[in-house]
């Protein structure tokens, strides 16, 4: 009797410990709902600047449909190009914006449902896929990545099934894995990466540097290069959250969220942070579902 | 497993594999060729290596009279705030120099005598002659000059200089 009840208090105090580590263990419906509405808050803000910033998208303006349409033959006339033309060309775009706001708006506030409807899911997708067509220029990496988790949910939303969305935040996991992974074998491949220049160099911009940053760099180049070894390791060792202790992969995770916060601050590059976290949810759902256990 | 299920998977399948094989230097451009709406994304961020500089854009207005204007900077976006960390409109303008140049600089290095009628001249032309102007002007011509991160004290270095076209 003793014997069980040390073990029962032994379980007591496992479960103790435990339950902390069972935090953020998503159920598909929280994963796909949270993945949906951090990937809309980032199609939402996005939308908004460009109505706010609507000078960019006049004829005139550096991502002009005038000149981005001559780009290929099907844009620049026919069927295909005008009906393009009627949802991209300028004053059309600002509706088209406002419209990708309103849907971006509704599954980011609105009812968990709503991120199951291919009809509110789909409309958003195309909307945000529809501007790379106006122009190749003004896009970047937190597009491709709001694009890749908006159009995974629409394809699982119209299959509908629970494989289906299985595979849909597979895929988006997949993607987040490829991002940091790519990236991160790609600065080890630059010298100025490997030596800490590079970083004093990009935080020495102003399309994506910071004046006190990149003052600061300049006068501690050691910083810097402790700094690019930091980022390109943690890029490169991505993939280790699926097999190290899932204590480690939820910080893991969260320096991750750190990284994102750090580079909107100083890069300014705001809705990546939006459209990386909505990868997150994801991977934590596929990361229980890893056949190593901890 | 139901037929949904089945093209859903291969959509997945393809689409990771194309992601994989864009970062493979042949495979890239025909790969772009064919993604018109840039649904394959290329994750190598600010690597092997970044940018190194600011672009800046310089116009000239030829007079009427035969006069020349003077050199005039152009700010496609307003500079840093705060608050850029989560709200960032004019990230765009900034973005779109940048990869017009950055097209434009491989057409420079191939030499392309075509580069006139290329899409990133075109870009930036289609810019500048936009621009409000109080006077009436016969011509206009655009420079990208580059500035370096590393010693920001020197002085911009010129890259590109266009011709004059009619207004």
């Amino acid at each position: 009797m003793a014997l069980l009840a040390q073990a029962g208090a032994l379980d007591l105090i496992g479960s103790r410990i435990a339950a902390p580590f069972s935090i953020g263990v998503p159920t598909q419906e929280i994963a796909w709902t949270w993945a949906c509405r951090l990937a809309a808050i980032g199609v939402a803000v996005s939308s908004a600047e460009y109505l706010v910033n609507r000078d960019v998208l006049r004829d005139g303006g550096l991502m002009s449909w005038d000149v981005g349409r001559v780009r290929s033959r099907w844009q620049a006339g026919g069927p295909l190009g005008t009906t393009l033309g009627a949802v991209v060309a300028y004053p059309n775009v600002l509706v088209t914006m406002a419209l990708r706001l309103v849907l971006a708006v509704a599954l980011a506030v609105g009812a968990e449902r709503l991120a199951f409807s291919a009809w509110l899911t789909l409309p958003t997708a195309l909307l945000l896929i529809v501007m790379p067509l106006r122009t190749r220029y003004g896009h970047d990496g937190a597009d491709q990545m709001g694009a890749v988790v908006l159009v995974s949910l629409s394809i699982g939303n119209l299959v509908a099934t629970p494989l289906a969305r299985d595979l849909a935040l597979g895929f988006i996991a997949v993607q987040a894995v490829l991002a940091y992974t790519i990236a991160g074998l790609a600065k080890l491949k630059g010298r100025g990466w490997r030596n800490g220049t590079a970083l004093i160099k990009v935080a020495g911009t102003d399309i994506y540097g910071h004046p006190t940053v990149g003052r600061w760099l300049r006068a501690w180049p050691r910083a810097a290069l402790v700094s690019s070894w930091f980022i390109m390791a943690w890029e490169t060792c991505f993939p280790c959250i699926f097999v190290i202790p899932r204590p480690w992969s939820l910080a893991y995770l969260a320096t991750g969220v750190m990284f994102h916060l750090s580079n909107a601050i100083v890069m300014g590059l705001n809705t990546f942070l939006w459209s990386f976290m909505a990868a997150y949810p994801a991977l934590l759902y596929w990361i229980d579902r890893m056949p190593t256990t901890w | 497993m139901t037929v949904g299920d089945v093209i859903a998977a291969c959509t997945f399948a393809a689409w990771a594999g194309c992601t994989l094989l864009v970062h493979v230097p042949a495979l890239k451009l025909p790969i772009r060729r064919r993604d018109v709406c840039a649904l394959v994304p290329e994750w190598n961020f600010f690597a092997p290596r970044p940018a190194e500089g600011d672009y800046v854009l310089l116009h000239r207005d030829h007079c009427i009279d035969g006069s020349l204007a003077p050199w005039r900077e152009l700010r496609v976006a307003a500079p840093r705030r705060w608050w850029n960390a989560a709200w960032n409109p004019t990230k765009r303008n900034r973005k779109a120099l940048f990869d017009a140049v950055t097209e434009l600089a491989l057409h420079v290095k191939e030499e392309d005598p075509t580069i006139i009628a290329s899409i990133p001249y075109l870009t930036l032309l289609n810019y500048v002659s936009g621009l409000p102007r109080s006077l009436p002007v016969a011509r206009t011509q655009f420079l990208l000059m580059m500035t370096a991160a590393d010693a920001p004290d020197d002085p911009p270095r010129p890259m590109f200089l266009s011709s004059a076209h009619d207004l």
